[in-house]
């Protein structure tokens, strides 16, 4: 079910991301993608081909929910807010994330 | 749950991708006026991509591609409306064949019986050298209070007897056999332990209520009706819950309490001082307890009760047998039943290779399409399941016919055993409502879904492995693997055809063998009555001074009934124990049954009255034991030991018996034995215990001789005899099983027979077609009409006969099963074997006629030009 969306990164590592920016507040999909631009200082471009089939697997899975609503500047968006299941996936990922990490850095200081 | 919301995510699907298309639009807009804000763009992919990989993560591509595939079969199959119907029908018989099986199977073997908490019900019972399996009544109140059985108990005994006037099968029970069982009553109340506690009261009986339905047509003022048995009144206190038919595979129409063992069946009274080993027992495991633990200690418990006992009479071993349906499964059972399961499963094969043919012969005409497919991009694993859709789409109106088939099978089935069996039998018939319930859908499901993989993905498989050069170019002559696997499927339904009509010819050739069959007694004019030892001398006496009555003999086993028993005896002159049929006779036997004394004479009254140590033997005996000799005067010698089948064996007095008479050869044990290869008569008188027939024969017809009968003993006691049977009828029943047994071989070989003929019909319809062009060009080329015929037909017939040896051969293979069964039986019967083979060759035969006329229609110059 869930792909890699992109080669670059370990599997599910997108959806981390986005539920990590939704965990901030309620956002739609193109300020979700520029909230993890500028907060990666442009390291991490998402592009929507890969953006929009995340989003769908986390309403999938039902760590986020949608809804239609409008922007500040008036525009129609679907925003995505993050649920309590989806808040423990965060969660957990995150300890996964970074034993991962820490076990790659062993690695490379090795 | 994810797959629900899926589901409800893929039937508003338009809602999601309008959706989808907006937010992405929107994503696009925003993007743009950041970059004209003078932001730094990301990587745009493509929006389908985005779209279909969005599509994808709900898994809608499967959805999408199964909604794809049923409107593409449905659409073939309206196009081909025949083939589907053929399709549907061919499976849907061999479905409805399978699940009528299943329906009987499911009745006695997998639902539970109306009572409460079925899987905690066991019979319980343990064995003596001699054959003792029925406890006696201290025995039952003793093991009732033992802490040590883990479980609850409650004794029965079976009573068949007339209520009313109308044949019942009853039961004799504990006080506690309703409460401990908890099947409730529909009407009234059940028995009760106060029912039931002093020997000879408790005049009251449960009606079950099918009885209540059909002997009263549910009359709601049957409560408080006094019902006659055996020459005693009953009141109707209930009639038991829905369901409730008793514990076991015989159907109950009454019960009644235990404590009138003695008033119904006279002899013995169980709580009398002799304690007559009479009851069954039944058991109810407490909570947590195993089978094997309550059998252990029962049986330790019965070691030690019987420890005091002469060494034959003590327990050695203990049974227990789950009674939570009428039939307890066991592998002895199921092998018992496997050749049905196997016949029925056959056609069920035979049917699905028929249908799997006509799909490879529509699959392999499509293969063009499938080539253009492939070359489109397609996985194999695509057209695969494309094809499997198409079956799947048949299976399931297939399952539906099936059920149709089997229910109107049963009805049927049931209409033809009621209006064909002797009525001697049709009495004592009880067929307990068989309705399809959860199981029956759930076998029919799996089997449509057996069905469908075993017609369905063979062709599937097949016509998806061709080449993609190939394919393009619509040639598939180089691939012989199909019509390989097609002349297959075609010689093993011509296998499966021959040997169900062996079979049946077989049960056909045994039939007519039994029917045929001269008993060598008179059976018209002669009644066989049952009744309780007490009333039978007077009934006897009655009988004989009875205007229209003839005489009145009496005999321990009836004549056709079943097997003689058997015993080892020593003829004099020779010190082998030999084996033979026996019976205890009264003198006027031998007239009653127009057995004629070939030498010597009868016992006396006197004689047969002291039980004399006397015999008469039939001929057949006399050779045997005294080949050569006159056998008049010789003895027979009887060891003095428990011997035969003890449950039904009885012995004589004496021990040796002298030879006064010979009587003639005649069938007095089971007709499908023939002949009495030995038969000895021992005196004995219609009132003597044990024995368990009055034959009376009467000078008028069989009404008025029935009359006779009833008018005297209604002088007796109101329903004192429990059966009236003609001795014909009696006969008629025995012959009845081989006639059933014919029936159904028959049928299945017949069906069979149709599904073989209809299936090389289509194979050989389909290859003349695909193979016009070839003939066109023989023709043109010069080859007759009759070579052409000759080609078409000798491609069937190879196969046919491939098909009708390897059957043959099973049969033979499968004959030592029935070899030894019985006598009429004979597996080895040539003339079945000529006689299906031609039978089946023939219809082939005939099969390949207009396929063949088809081909030789081909017109040569036409056949050319097209394509």
């Amino acid at each position: 079910m869930s792909k890699t969306p992109e080669a670059d990164f370990l599997p599910g590592t997108l959806e981390m991301l986005i539920l990590k920016t939704l965990s901030r507040g309620p956002n739609h999909g193109w300020g979700i993608a520029q909230h993890i631009q500028q907060v990666s200082e442009d390291a991490l471009k998402i592009g929507e081909g890969s953006l929009y089939p995340a989003l769908q697997r986390l309403l999938l899975h039902e760590f986020a929910e949608a809804e239609w609503g409008t922007t500040e500047n008036n525009r129609r968006a679907r925003y995505y807010r993050i649920t309590p299941a989806g808040k423990k996936k965060l969660a957990e990922e995150k300890r996964s994330f970074e034993f991962l990490l820490a076990g790659i850095a062993r690695v490379m200081e090795g | 749950m994810r797959l629900w919301r899926k589901l409800r995510q893929w039937m508003g699907r338009r809602r999601f991708e309008a959706d989808l298309a907006e937010e992405v639009r929107i994503h696009r807009e925003m993007e743009a006026e950041y970059r004209r804000t003078g932001g730094e763009g990301r990587h745009f992919g493509s929006t389908a991509l985005a779209l279909e990989e969005s599509r994808e993560a709900w898994g809608f591509g499967w959805l999408d591609s199964l909604a794809q595939d049923l409107r593409y079969a449905w659409r073939g199959f309206r196009k081909a409306p025949a083939f589907a119907l053929t399709v549907v029908g061919t499976i849907g018989l061999g479905l409805g064949l399978n699940t009528t099986l299943f329906t009987v199977f499911n009745t006695y073997m997998l639902q539970t019986i109306a009572v409460h908490d079925p899987y905690s019900l066991y019979e319980v019972w343990w064995e003596s050298k001699d054959g003792t399996y029925r406890a006696t009544w201290p025995q039952f109140e003793e093991l009732r209070r033992q802490n040590a059985v883990p479980a609850d108990m409650a004794a029965h005994d079976f009573l068949f007897a007339s209520v009313d006037g109308r044949f019942g099968l009853g039961e004799l029970v504990s006080g506690n056999y309703f409460p401990m069982l908890g099947p409730g009553a529909s009407l009234g109340r059940t028995i009760e332990p106060a029912d039931a506690s002093a020997p000879g009261t408790g005049s009251v009986m449960v009606l079950s209520q099918s009885a209540w339905k059909n002997w009263y047509g549910s009359d709601p003022n049957i409560l408080g009706r006094k019902l006659w048995l055996r020459g005693q009144p009953f009141e109707v206190i209930g009639v038991a819950g829905s369901g409730f038919a008793g514990v076991g595979d015989v159907v109950l129409d009454f019960w009644i309490p235990i404590t009138m063992h003695a008033r119904v069946n006279g002899g013995e009274s169980i709580f009398g001082p002799a304690h007559p080993a009479r009851l069954r027992v039944l058991a109810r495991l407490k909570p947590g307890a195993t089978p094997e633990a309550v059998r252990a200690s029962v049986l330790a418990w019965a070691k030690g009760n019987t420890a005091d006992l002469p060494a034959e009479r003590r327990a050695l071993s203990a049974q227990i047998v789950s009674r939570a349906t009428a039939i307890a499964i066991s592998p002895q059972l199921l092998a018992a039943f496997s050749p049905i399961f196997v016949a029925f499963g056959l056609v069920l094969a035979i049917s699905c290779a028929n249908v799997s043919n006509m799909m490879l012969a529509r699959a392999l005409s499509r293969q063009r399409e499938m080539g253009i497919r492939v070359s489109l991009g397609a996985g194999r694993s695509r057209l695969v399941r494309q094809l499997l859709t198409e079956s799947v789409v048949l299976a399931l109106p297939a399952a539906l016919a099936g059920f149709a088939i089997s229910q109107a099978t049963l009805r049927f089935a049931t209409w033809l055993l009621l209006a064909t069996v002797p009525p001697a039998v049709g009495k004592l018939i009880r067929i307990p409502p068989l309705e399809a319930d959860w199981r029956v859908f759930a076998f029919i499901l799996l089997a449509s879904a057996a069905a469908t993989v075993l017609f369905g993905l063979v062709p599937a498989l097949q016509t998806t492995r061709s080449n993609l050069v190939e394919a393009n170019r619509g040639d598939f002559s180089s691939d012989h693997r199909p019509s390989r696997l097609r002349n297959f499927l075609v010689a093993a339904q011509v296998t499966v055809c021959v040997l169900l009509m062996i079979y049946s010819g077989i049960m056909l050739r045994s039939e007519q063998r039994v029917t045929s069959r001269d008993v060598r007694m008179r059976t018209s004019g002669v009644f066989d009555l049952t009744m309780s030892a007490q009333h039978r001398t007077k009934a006897a006496d009655r009988l004989r001074q009875a205007p229209g009555v003839e005489e009145v003999a009496g005999a321990w086993r009836a004549p056709l009934f079943n097997s003689l028993p058997q015993i080892a005896v020593v003829p004099s002159g020779s010190k082998a124990e030999v084996v033979a049929g026996y019976n205890f006779v009264s003198p006027e036997y031998f007239s009653v049954l127009r057995i004629p004394l070939l030498r010597g004479r009868a016992f006396s009254a006197d004689e047969a009255k002291a039980g004399a140590p006397l015999a008469v033997i039939s001929e057949a005996t006399a050779r045997r034991f005294w080949p050569g000799k006159d056998a008049l005067g010789e003895t027979i010698a009887i060891p003095a030991k428990r011997q035969g089948d003890p449950r039904s064996g009885r012995l004589p007095a004496f021990a040796s018996a002298r030879v006064i008479g010979i009587a003639r050869d005649a069938i007095s044990g089971f007709i499908g034995s023939g002949i009495d290869p030995s038969c000895l008569y021992f005196p004995t008188v219609a009132g003597a215990p044990g024995n368990e027939s009055l034959l009376v024969s009467v000078t008028g017809g069989k009404e008025a001789g029935r009359r006779a009968i009833d008018s005297a003993l209604d002088q007796l006691g109101v329903g004192i005899a429990d059966q009236i049977n003609p001795l014909d009828e009696v006969l008629a029943t025995m012959i009845y099983p081989f006639r059933v047994a014919f029936w159904i071989a028959g049928f299945l070989g017949g069906l069979a027979l149709l599904l073989t003929v209809s299936g090389i019909y289509g194979v050989l319809s389909y290859l003349v077609s695909q193979r016009t062009k070839e003939i066109g060009i023989r023709m043109a080329l010069g080859a007759s009409e009759a070579a052409v015929v000759r080609m078409v037909v000798a491609q069937s017939m190879r196969l046919v006969a491939l098909g009708a040896a390897t059957g043959a051969g099973l049969a033979l293979l499968v004959a030592p099963v029935f070899a030894n069964l019985v006598e009429a039986l004979k597996p080895y019967d040539a003339s079945a074997y000529v006689w299906a083979v031609l039978l089946v060759m023939a219809a082939a035969l005939g099969a390949t006629y207009r396929p063949a006329r088809t081909a030789v229609a081909v017109d040569p110059v036409s056949a050319l030009r097209s394509d």
